[in-house]
């Protein structure tokens, strides 16, 4: 019987991984992801490495950038380099796959969508799995962090953003965000968004509402997971007063994020974040002699690797499809011009229970980089914490 | 040696070099049409021919628009006779010497250029034997088929999209000689499959049977060995000129972007065509009447600018390649085709196969009206 929390190292052939046992005399002082009085906990069984370090950490560059999960091999963790090898393994077939239909078929109009969001998330699963390969490897056991164990009722935020597009003469933004989520279980997701460049004739409003579903409830929770499902639905409008036209964007989309503890059992402290849809964008053109309307579809899909820091901060690296708003799609010379969308890095970070600040920074046909404190009101816990009684 | 080149690129691209990856192709641009020797300096107006070669008595050019003028200034006596070749000329094509006969309107005679001979050649090239006036340091010439400086009724066909299809290209060109009164093809791009110097030799080639003169932006699979190996054949990639009263504006959207150098050059160019028919030919379109797919611009944003400009400048016409299809639409108001049916790898089910447009272009009633013409 071990004691709650407290992991040991044990050999594989002495180790029983599947075993747990009644936790006993827990400090008062505990702290979430450790174990309440009475609970069953399990073992954590750390397996005999391959290879000590640093061959781990070269092996999940070098073969690790082609065969993922080569670091986590020579750790020992078979399992999940099982996983990750799994995971390379779908993404190439469903990139190759794809790419073979968009060849046969010329990227033929009743396929294209289909195809192409196949296509994109094979990309997305194989750059997702050599992140996660790279992490897994080089993270400690516990990672840097882990999810919030909190959520504000509501969040607003107020920045500035930084826009380099050799197209437009706008560069700076004063950004404005709105976020609620209401009730719980599932809670009602409201957000607000706007983006103004007074004197430069741009300005960008986005409403959205979703349903957070499959969210981690406190009475079940003893670590704090991340993870979520929304189904959301979005209207933007951007307007571009001084270059003749107005966009409008209706957006349907699928957004998660799933902790890697749920893919990649022993792998903590990053996250998943997913998102597929579909939007109708409209330009409504208005110059001097000409009023006229366009429409045109909009694939939606956002691929990231996320990592949580300590319990009060995050970080994103990801790829989103989009080539509408401020960073569009990459522009590249040769025979993938204007397919690809933007990548982006993301982080929030909480410095005071109410107070933090996020930024981003995006890289597609220009450059976004973006900064903003926020306050949270009316926190909710996710997990249990120090001293909640089981509810 | 790859690993040398990459690295300044990866530095450049994070820096930033990379939201304007055609501004290397808008600088080449500008270079076109511009040659010098110790003795002789060649300027192609608007950079409309590719110089091939230059020496004090021989000038070989390639043709990039239907009416050229050249501006020659020499830094000693010029030689007695020049040997002018110019390829991809328009049948009919006559060589005026703009300053004698600006004097000759003055009445004030002096003797011009004389053009001793004069042949077409076989695949579209015009020979001139010229005996130069001794006395003069500066000629200004112009090539141009008679009265194609006024606006009246003409045809011209677009085609676009050959690529790995070259070999196949004959047929298109022999369809496109039986087409009456068509006075040159216009190409929106992707005429070779990577861009090799090979391959765009070869597309030359090929176009020695066909009877009309070839002027063409390019397209992303030119891009592929050389971003400005297009240039040294086939001249621009973003270039306008007028022709019986119609402006056409070639513009390089080859990297899914327009470079803010060229979107000048085009606030020029619907400045000067306020009054005339306009003619606007791009590789990639700015929007792809199928969203979802994207074979567009890179940025949706940069798309609708460029589309409220067209469309603020009076543009008449939108015709674009890219898309192995064909599609008819319209983007800001302005009537737009994507006609991607050189033989690239089709779009199935579409029904059309390889075709390309032909385009009866009425100046004075100010009418353009467009058909598709099926090759398969």
């Amino acid at each position: 019987v071990q004691p709650a929390g407290a992991a040991e190292r044990v050999s594989p052939r002495e180790a029983v991984p599947s075993e747990v046992v009644p936790s006993e005399a827990v400090p008062s002082e505990a702290v979430p992801g450790e174990a309440v009085p009475g609970e069953l906990v399990p073992i954590e069984v750390v397996p005999e490495p391959r290879a000590l370090s640093p061959w781990p950490e070269l092996a999940a560059l070098v073969p690790g950038v082609i065969l993922h999960g080569s670091g986590t091999w020579l750790q020992g963790r078979t399992e999940t380099s099982k996983r990750l090898l799994l995971a390379e393994g779908s993404g190439l077939l469903a990139t190759f796959l794809s790419a073979a239909v968009l060849f046969r078929t010329g990227a033929a109009r009743n396929l294209v969508g289909t195809t192409a969001l196949v296509a994109v998330a094979g990309v997305s699963t194989f750059g997702l799995s050599l992140l996660s390969s790279l992490y897994a490897t080089w993270a400690p056991r516990e990672g840097w962090g882990e999810a919030q164990p909190r959520r504000a009722l509501l969040e607003s935020s107020l920045g500035y953003s930084y826009v380099a597009d050799p197209q437009f003469a706008f560069h700076h933004f004063l950004t404005t965000r709105l976020d609620a989520l209401l009730g719980a279980g599932p809670a009602l997701h409201l957000a607000l968004a706007t983006a103004h460049a007074p004197d430069q004739g741009n300005q960008l409003y986005q409403l959205g509402s979703g349903l957070r579903l499959l969210e981690q409830r406190p009475s079940a929770a003893r670590t704090p997971d991340g993870s979520y499902l929304e189904p959301r639905l979005g209207f933007g409008v951007h307007r571009f007063d001084s270059s003749g036209f107005v966009t409008r964007v209706l957006e349907l989309e699928l957004q998660a994020r799933l902790d890697s503890e749920r893919l990649l059992p022993d792998v903590r402290g990053a996250f998943f974040q997913l998102g597929a849809g579909w939007a109708e964008q409209w330009f409504a053109f208005d110059v001097p002699g000409v009023r006229a309307l366009n429409a045109s579809s909009l694939l939606l899909a956002h691929a990231g690797f996320g990592v949580y820091v300590r319990r009060c901060a995050e970080l994103e690296l990801y790829y989103d499809h989009r080539h509408d708003g401020f960073a569009g799609g990459l522009t590249a010379n040769g025979l993938g011009s204007g397919v690809a969308g933007h990548f982006g890095l993301r982080g929030r970070a909480r410095v005071s229970p109410s107070w933090g600040l996020e930024a981003e920074a995006q890289i597609g046909s220009a450059w976004v980089l973006g900064l903003a404190a926020v306050l949270s009101v009316g926190e909710r816990a996710t997990a249990r914490l120090p001293g909640e009684a089981q509810p | 040696m790859k690993a040398r080149r990459a690295l300044p690129l990866l530095l450049a691209c994070a820096l930033g070099a990379c939201l304007r990856p055609s501004e290397e192709r808008a600088h080449q641009d500008a270079e076109i049409g511009v040659a010098e020797t110790a003795e002789l300096r060649l300027e192609v107006e608007g950079g409309q021919a590719v110089v091939r070669a230059l020496s004090a008595d021989e000038i070989s050019l390639w043709a990039s628009a239907p009416r050229l003028r050249l501006q020659l200034g020499y830094a000693v006596p010029p030689p007695a006779e020049l040997q002018l070749e110019v390829a991809n000329c328009m049948p009919g094509a006559e060589l005026t010497d703009l300053g004698a006969a600006e004097q000759a309107d003055l009445g004030a005679a002096e003797p011009g250029v004389t053009v001793l001979s004069s042949e077409r050649a076989a695949g579209g090239a015009c020979r001139f034997q010229l005996a130069l006036p001794g006395a003069a340091r500066e000629l200004r010439l112009e090539l141009a088929p008679p009265d194609t400086a006024r606006p009246s009724h003409f045809r011209f066909a677009l085609l676009s999209d050959v690529q790995e299809a070259v070999s196949r290209v004959q047929d298109i060109f022999a369809r496109l000689n039986r087409e009456p009164d068509v006075d040159f093809l216009l190409g929106a791009g992707d005429l070779t499959e990577r861009g090799t110097r090979e391959q765009l030799e070869r597309f030359q080639r090929e176009l020695q049977s066909l009877r009309i003169p070839y002027y063409t932006t390019l397209g992303n699979h030119e891009l592929g060995h050389h971003p400005t190996l297009f240039h040294d054949y086939f001249g621009r990639g973003s270039q306008s000129f007028e022709y019986r009263g119609v402006r056409f504006s070639l513009i390089d959207s080859a990297s899914a972007t327009v470079d803010p150098i060229v979107r000048g050059w085009l606030d020029d160019w619907l400045e000067q065509s306020a009054q005339q028919l306009h003619v606007v030919a791009m590789h990639i379109p700015p929007l792809d009447p199928i969203g979802v797919r994207n074979g567009a611009f890179a940025s949706r944003s940069e798309a609708a600018a460029l589309l409220a400009r067209l469309a603020e400048g009076g543009v008449d016409l939108t015709l674009y390649g890219h898309i192995h299809s064909y599609y008819r639409f319209d983007n800001a108001g302005i009537p737009a085709f994507i006609s991607g049916g050189g033989g690239a790898i089709p779009e199935r089910f579409d029904q059309i196969g390889r075709h390309f447009l032909v385009v009866d272009a009425d100046p004075e009633a100010r009418q353009l009206s467009v058909r598709v013409v099926r090759v398969d």
